[in-house]
């Protein structure tokens, strides 16, 4: 397989350093107009879980031709600061922060692209920035608290799985969280602001100023009804928005299966969740090329 | 300060961490740690425990790298396959060599500390057997057991064997009964029992004949396990009776137990327990006591704790 430039790098950032990864294009590849896509990672550890995926992804699209950045937000990866400082106003400024660097320093035409709550923080950025090219979302979460709160939940159930007994139920833990003001979830400091930050967030409100070609994707081991995504696309649409929403009948690969072999095996098989995203971007930026030429 | 680096393994150009201590801070550049990555996670570990980890070593002044093997987080390579994946495991002293290798050219450290979990603490065993630079050795939840061909049928095995030691454990069958056991693997390991196709899984030969090697050395170790990890019930019952079978163990092993833990230490008080201990065990480098510090290790470790636990006198 041909090695193509990949650069790690820290991005500046309010005093901090964001760790990032720069995927460039193999030259033959890269014919201007230069291109490039910003992706946004999930939450807390769906992030770990589901980066070899990302990084994959992100290999696949500079094979394309395609500049692509990979960051970590503060608090979380290898970036800077600790995750008790992490909000939806934190990550979203962290976001903003990797696309004008990635603007200044790789290529100015730039499309969003993120995986569940990356995907909706891209949404969010988007809605405040005419700029953007076009946005690709993969599973976008379309409620932003009750995102958080399954983190709560899932807690609960590695308590159950491990002690066979439940430690604390979900109620309980948005007790301390309230009473506390940060708790533990599967070692990541939950905090209440950072709940805060999620319930105060209209997400479905917020992303109806979304103007640019946005491709909404389901990915899942058979196709079922997505009225969480649906909500998503409709809102998405509301200020003419041209939204398409597809479903890939791939495995998920964010949820932790607590087996190394089960999440080995959750990063394969996603040619067809990478096809067909390549080839929607393609399509977008040729059409908007076409659109711009003199 | 944390600095991106690469450098060679194989054919691959690797990405990691360095971590450095500041000026003040450094007066043990002498002694670097390396962490190896644990499965199929990254070099920030799971749950960002390795990066936890390294802050706190950096801080104490050890100067830590942490590194993607190839085809693991962000570093080029691929494990398209399993079969892939059993050949980097197994064969994974290469790429640990490989990172002490450039550790030293750039930081100048003379000595190495490996930090492991699961499959990292496996790697870290097997490549310090190799490896004389690699002096002290913290591993968590190891699989002692012979992970073969690291097949699901070996894994289905192991569990087994976990089951059996914890036969007359109550709370076990409470977990059972209350609907919160893995039915899949307990129905799956059920039916390999009566149709006898289960084996007891051995120790691991190659890691025993690793252990061995490292201990007759005279190189130290820490063995952690959290009590809610799968591997700790047949550490508990065989291996560690074996262990301390082994010339050496006493004064080269220490065990240490995190109550309540489980396999990934997905709390941040187990991660604090069993990094506080790591810390308070590597300051105290026993290659720097003597003889007396010797004994005094040598009386810990008979005088085990309600769970084996081996106190740690910071030294």
């Amino acid at each position: 397989m041909d090695h193509l430039p990949e650069t790690p790098l820290f991005i500046e950032h309010q005093r901090s350093r964001m760790y990032a990864v720069w995927y460039e294009p193999a030259e033959a590849a890269a014919a201007p107009p230069e291109r490039g896509v910003v992706f946004c990672a999930p939450f807390a550890e769906e992030a770990a879980i589901s980066q070899r995926v990302c990084v994959d992804f992100a290999r696949v699209l500079a094979r394309r031709g395609w500049h692509v950045l990979r960051f970590d937000y503060r608090g979380c990866g290898e970036s800077d600061g600790e995750f008790d400082s992490v909000t939806l106003d934190s990550h979203m400024c962290d976001a903003r922060a990797a696309l004008d660097w990635f603007r200044r320093n790789a290529c100015p035409r730039v499309s969003l692209g993120g995986l569940r709550l990356g995907a909706s923080l891209a949404a969010l950025v988007a809605a405040g920035d005419d700029e953007i090219e076009s946005l690709l979302l993969w599973e976008p979460v379309a409620k932003l608290a009750d995102h958080f709160r399954n983190f709560l939940r899932m807690q609960v159930v590695a308590d159950n799985m491990a002690a066979g007994r439940i430690i604390a139920t979900r109620r309980e833990l948005h007790g301390r969280l309230a009473s506390a003001g940060t708790i533990d979830v599967l070692g990541y400091p939950f905090t209440a602001r950072c709940l805060r930050s999620f319930e105060q967030t209209d997400f479905l409100k917020q992303v109806e100023g979304v103007r640019v070609p946005t491709l909404i994707l389901a990915v899942g081991r058979q196709k079922r009804s997505r009225g969480d995504l649906e909500a998503v696309v409709d809102a998405c649409r509301r200020d003419s928005g041209e939204v398409k929403f597809d479903y890939v009948e791939e495995q998920p690969f964010w949820i932790d299966p607590n087996d190394p072999w089960r999440e080995l095996a959750s990063w394969q098989g996603h040619d067809g969740l990478f096809r067909q995203s390549g080839d929607w971007l393609d399509r977008v930026a040729a059409g908007s090329s076409a659109a711009t030429r003199p | 300060m944390a600095e991106i680096v690469r450098f060679p393994c194989g054919d691959l150009t690797v990405h990691g961490t360095l971590h450095l201590p500041g000026e003040q801070a450094a007066r043990r550049r002498r002694l670097g740690v390396v962490f190896v990555a644990s499965g199929v996670r990254s070099r920030r570990g799971p749950n960002r425990m390795y990066l936890r980890f390294a802050r706190r070593l950096v801080e104490a002044g050890y100067p830590v790298l942490r590194y993607d093997p190839p085809g693991i987080g962000d570093s080029p390579g691929s494990l398209d396959t399993l079969l892939a994946y059993k050949k980097q495991f197994l064969d994974c002293k290469d790429s640990v060599i490989r990172a002490i290798d450039f550790f030293q050219e750039t930081v100048g450290v003379e000595r190495v500390a490996l930090v492991g979990l699961c499959g990292g603490a496996y790697s870290a065993l097997m490549a310090s057997a190799a490896e004389p630079r690699a002096e002290l050795l913290v591993l968590a939840s190891l699989p002692i057991q012979d992970v073969g061909d690291l097949s699901q049928e070996a894994a289905l095995d192991a569990a087994i064997e976990s089951y059996f030691c914890k036969i007359f454990d109550w709370r076990a069958w409470w977990k059972f009964a209350s609907g919160k056991s893995h039915y899949d693997w307990v129905f799956r390991a059920a039916l390999r029992v009566l149709t006898g196709r289960y084996r007891c899984p051995e120790r691991n030969p190659s890691l025993w004949e690793a252990f061995q090697r490292y201990i007759a050395d005279g190189r130290k170790m820490l063995l952690a396990y959290g009590t809610e990890d799968p591997l700790y019930p047949p550490f508990a019952k065989h291996y560690r009776k074996q262990l301390e079978g082994l010339d050496g163990f006493h004064a080269c092993c220490r065990v240490h137990v995190v109550e309540g833990a489980t396999h990934t230490f997905n709390q941040i008080r187990w991660q604090e327990e069993l990094i506080a201990t790591s810390l308070a065990w590597l300051d105290g480098d026993p290659r720097r006591g003597g003889q007396e510090r010797e004994r005094a290790e040598a009386r810990n470790a008979s005088g085990s704790g309600p769970q084996g636990e081996v106190a740690v006198t910071p030294h």
